[in-house]
């Protein structure tokens, strides 16, 4: 009886675990552009870019939901990889959260941190980091820019929704346009 | 059933699930056609809206100026037009009614420097009493005549969140004097919860050489339990100050505004509190030659608004708010009519409550009562300085049986102060609307109440005793029943048109009457007349470095025998048209931010009464044409100091009045440094 339950519990778990992923996945795809035009409203970014508009996607280790998510963040901006961003070419990188990696980025020149879902207990850590090295953070869930990040932007009701926190904005050395505060919710 | 039955039907069940899931999501990139999932050259061509997936329904936003609740602009029961604060900067307006140039169906009149005569679908003329002007819920019309001293308006317009501008009767919902329509002007909100603010000086020159100087300065924030803003301006301005025979008094005006706000368990509690002074040109309707006089205004107001309450109570609101004018000259003699030591006070009360009793249906009721007091020379002396009492009473409905219909109702009762006669007026509308498409249909009525001029003036010539003026206490409400039909649609991304014809009945319109040969007084004029019109409008937003706007008003008045009526055009011109371009974006990564506008109006003619004896005079106003230009320019990242050019030019220059000695325009030039940060 026991095996049975279990060989049944592991068929639904392999079935439906990968619907759900798959359906993040889609909202990371729709979301990329929206990330991209938004940060064309990002009006210190001519200063703190360099020759490029590099965004690293971070996710947490060891957590296969925030891998695929990030995973298809990267496949999203990958297919605007012959698009600009203020006239800067835009770059994505991805990459499992440590403090040491957020660093590294920064150090290479990183711009904007893309923060996945599982990294809700690092956000006060990550973004200490990044309003030091003065990056744009933009959450996933609305609680990100709540507790941490400049930006959230998830899907909602099926539509893509921004959230916009003008402290932590502030935080990290970033001015939104008018023109993309109207079209969010600014807390 | 076995273990590898319930397996195979598990499995069953999960395949279909697994099928059903992945036809209602989107594909994924590595399943998308390359075309589709990739993207080439500037995102920034991309509109954000389209990304959002937002439909016209959101493009447009919602208003509370319509119906005093917060509805969609798409599907609200009347023509309304809205400017955000960035439209509004953008104009290139330094005075309100600059601004309202700029509006579908608004005609403006300049009289002399500060002094405008705003109207809408037909109204005005010489009168400026036919619309209703709020400032954040707070009437800004004269309890004496119902008139806008715009130059006393406390806030500049850059400092406005937003102008809503409602074409139509809309009494039902504002009571007197919402005749032919309301506007409502909301102060700068900002953004969020962080500290924001401005600090600016302009100062320009005319093409006469005249100057023009405005300080102004906001600071506003929004925290989760307190809110506060403060605004401040003043201006020195005698940009087209010249009349075609003189020089205009110049004008000098200042104000400061404040607004508190507490979030409590209970409600919503927010008070505003204002004050400011003009110092000025007198010439204006009636008022026939130029004296220096200084306007006061005081203002206050105390709101509450409850939160959602259980069961089929939606909110309980309470208000109460003040106004205290006053009008003086130095002057001891002078021609003709003033309003030299006028001194007005108006104060209400009122509340309301709002009935949710299903989730499609939801009433409003409510009351007020006014308090009205009024000391002037003009005034007879049995009626100067009486207390008058008024009252107002009203309900309304929405109703909407589907997402795609709605159904709306309002009635209202008013006792006005002055006339002390109950006037009732209406509105009734059904909309039909998808997320890109409107179709309305109204039907609505309102009046204008007799001022105390009209009603009970009576001017003496100080230097001859003889009473030139005196008014009739048996006037009647002037009332306007309108009906609109409307179409608003989005037949691509990015582009609205709409389109409005409208039909209006007036009847009980109060005209100046010479029977007496030299004393005027007033009548209503027996038998009604009929107006029509239609409105058509266009807006597209290109990318956010060029949006189109475009609009075209037609109003005709349907002739009548004789024509003799003064303020509403002659047999010879008996139509108008209203036109305006506009044009604005943002260059630079929203560094640079430009707009161009041109307003057009047509000439128009009106009948006044001159002379002992009197006689009737045609007074033409020529065509003219309105153009602006303003160019933003922000300096620094760390440091937000912003530029500015804008040019005002205003073809021919001839006086846009038919009173003796309204000023004539030319070409304004200011430039501008301010502090922003928001």
């Amino acid at each position: 009886m026991v095996i049975r339950f279990l060989v049944v519990s592991c068929v639904f778990l392999v079935c439906v675990t990968p619907l759900y992923t798959r359906a993040d996945a889609s909202s990371a795809v729709r979301l990329s552009p929206v990330i991209a035009r938004i940060l064309s409203y990002e009006r210190t970014l001519p200063n703190r870019a360099g020759g490029s508009l590099d965004i690293l996607i971070v996710h947490a280790a060891n957590n296969a939901t925030s891998a695929s998510e990030a995973a298809a963040f990267a496949r999203g901006f990958g297919a605007l990889s012959r698009s600009t961003v203020q006239g800067l070419p835009l770059r994505a990188t991805i990459a499992p959260y440590s403090t040491g990696a957020i660093e590294a980025a920064a150090a290479t020149g990183v711009d904007v941190v893309v923060v996945c879902s599982g990294l809700s207990s690092s956000l006060a850590a990550l973004t200490a980091t990044t309003r030091r090295r003065r990056m744009l953070t933009v959450g996933v869930e609305r609680h990100h820019a709540v507790s941490a990040t400049t930006l959230a932007v998830l899907m909602e009701e099926g539509r893509p929704r921004i959230i916009v926190n003008l402290a932590h904005a502030r935080a990290e050395g970033v001015e939104l346009s008018s023109q993309l505060l109207r079209l969010a919710e600014v807390l | 059933m076995t273990w590898r039955q319930s397996l195979a039907a598990a499995l069953l069940a999960l395949a279909s699930l697994s099928l059903a899931r992945a036809h209602a999501q989107e594909p994924l990139p590595d399943e998308l056609p390359a075309e589709e999932s990739s993207h080439e050259g500037a995102i920034e061509d991309e509109s954000l809206e389209d990304l959002l997936g937002l439909e016209l329904e959101d493009r447009m936003g919602t208003t509370s100026a319509v119906s005093r609740t917060e509805e969609d602009v798409l599907s609200a029961p009347a023509s309304v037009t809205t400017l955000d604060s960035r439209a509004v900067r953008l104009s290139g307006a330094r005075t309100i009614p600059e601004l309202l140039r700029l509006v579908t169906g608004v005609q403006v009149q300049r009289v002399a420097p500060g002094s405008y005569l705003v109207a809408m679908r037909g109204a005005g003329g010489i009168t400026g009493n036919n619309v209703v002007v709020m400032l954040d819920g707070m009437p800004l019309n004269s309890p004496v005549d119902g008139s806008i001293d715009w130059s006393t308006v406390p806030i500049h317009p850059r400092d406005l969140e937003r102008v809503d501008v409602v074409r139509g009767p809309v009494s039902s919902i504002y009571g007197a004097n919402a005749y032919t329509g309301v506007i409502q002007l909301v102060s700068y909100r900002g953004f969020g919860t962080v500290p924001q603010g401005a600090v600016r000086v302009d100062v320009g020159v005319d093409t006469a050489g005249h100057p023009v100087t405005d300080l102004a300065g906001v600071y506003s924030q929004a925290g989760d339990r307190f809110q506060r803003a403060v605004f401040a301006h003043a201006s020195y301005d005698a940009v087209f100050s010249d009349s075609e025979s003189s020089a205009l008094e110049p004008r000098v005006s200042g104000a400061l505004l404040a607004r508190l706000g507490a979030t409590l368990t209970a409600g919503q509690l927010d008070f505003e509190v204002s004050g400011s002074m003009a110092s000025g040109s007198s010439l204006e309707h009636l008022v026939l030659e130029d004296i220096a006089e200084r306007r006061l205004l005081g203002m206050a107001q105390l709101r509450f608004t409850s939160r959602d309450l259980p069961g089929a109570l939606g909110t309980i609101g309470a208000f109460a708010r003040t106004q205290l004018r006053s009008i003086q000259t130095d002057r001891l003699d002078y021609l003709g009519f003033s309003y030299d030591g006028t001194r007005s006070a108006r104060t209400t009360v009122g509340s309301e409550v709002t009935l949710v009793p299903h989730e499609t249906l939801t009433g409003t009721f409510g009351a007020q009562f006014d308090l009205d007091r009024v000391t002037a020379p003009y005034i007879h002396p049995d009626e100067n300085g009486d207390f008058r009492t008024g009252w107002g009473f009203y309900g309304r409905f929405a109703w909407d049986p589907t997402d795609r219909w709605s159904l709306t109702g309002a009635l209202r009762g008013d006792i006005p102060p002055m006339t002390g006669e109950l006037a009732f007026s209406y509105r009734g509308s059904l909309v039909y609307h998808t997320d890109d498409l409107a179709i309305r249909l109204v039907g609505a009525s309102a009046f204008r109440a007799p001022t105390y001029v009209e009603v009970g003036g009576r001017f003496v010539d100080p230097r001859s005793g003889l009473i030139l003026l005196e008014g009739r206490p048996q006037l009647q409400n002037p009332a306007n029943d309108g009906g609109e039909i409307a179409l608003t649609l989005s037949p691509r991304a990015g582009l609205r048109l709409g389109a409005t014809a409208w039909v209006g009945h007036m009847r009980n319109l109060v005209i100046e009457d010479f029977a007496p040969i030299v004393r005027r007084t007033f009548v209503n004029e027996a038998g009604s007349r009929w107006f029509v019109g239609g409105d058509a409008e266009a807006e597209y937003k290109y990318s956010d470095v060029l949006q189109l706007s475009a609009f075209v008003s037609y109003t005709y008045f349907v002739p009548r025998d004789a024509m003799r009526t003064p303020t509403v055009g002659t047999e010879g011109i008996n139509a108008s048209v209203l036109a305006g371009v506009i044009a604005r974006g943002a260059l630079r990564s929203d560094r640079m931010r430009y707009g161009l506008s041109v307003a057009l109006a047509t000439g128009r003619e009106y009948l006044m009464f001159a002379g002992v004896p009197t006689s009737i005079l045609t007074e033409s106003i020529d065509p003219s044409i309105q153009l602006s230009a303003t160019l933003e320019h922000e300096l620094g990242r760390s440091l937000p100091i912003w530029l500015s050019l804008r040019v005002q030019s205003n073809l021919p220059q001839q006086a846009e009045s038919p009173l003796p000695g309204a000023s004539v325009a030319g070409t304004s030039f200011l430039v501008g440094v301010e502090h922003r940060r928001n």
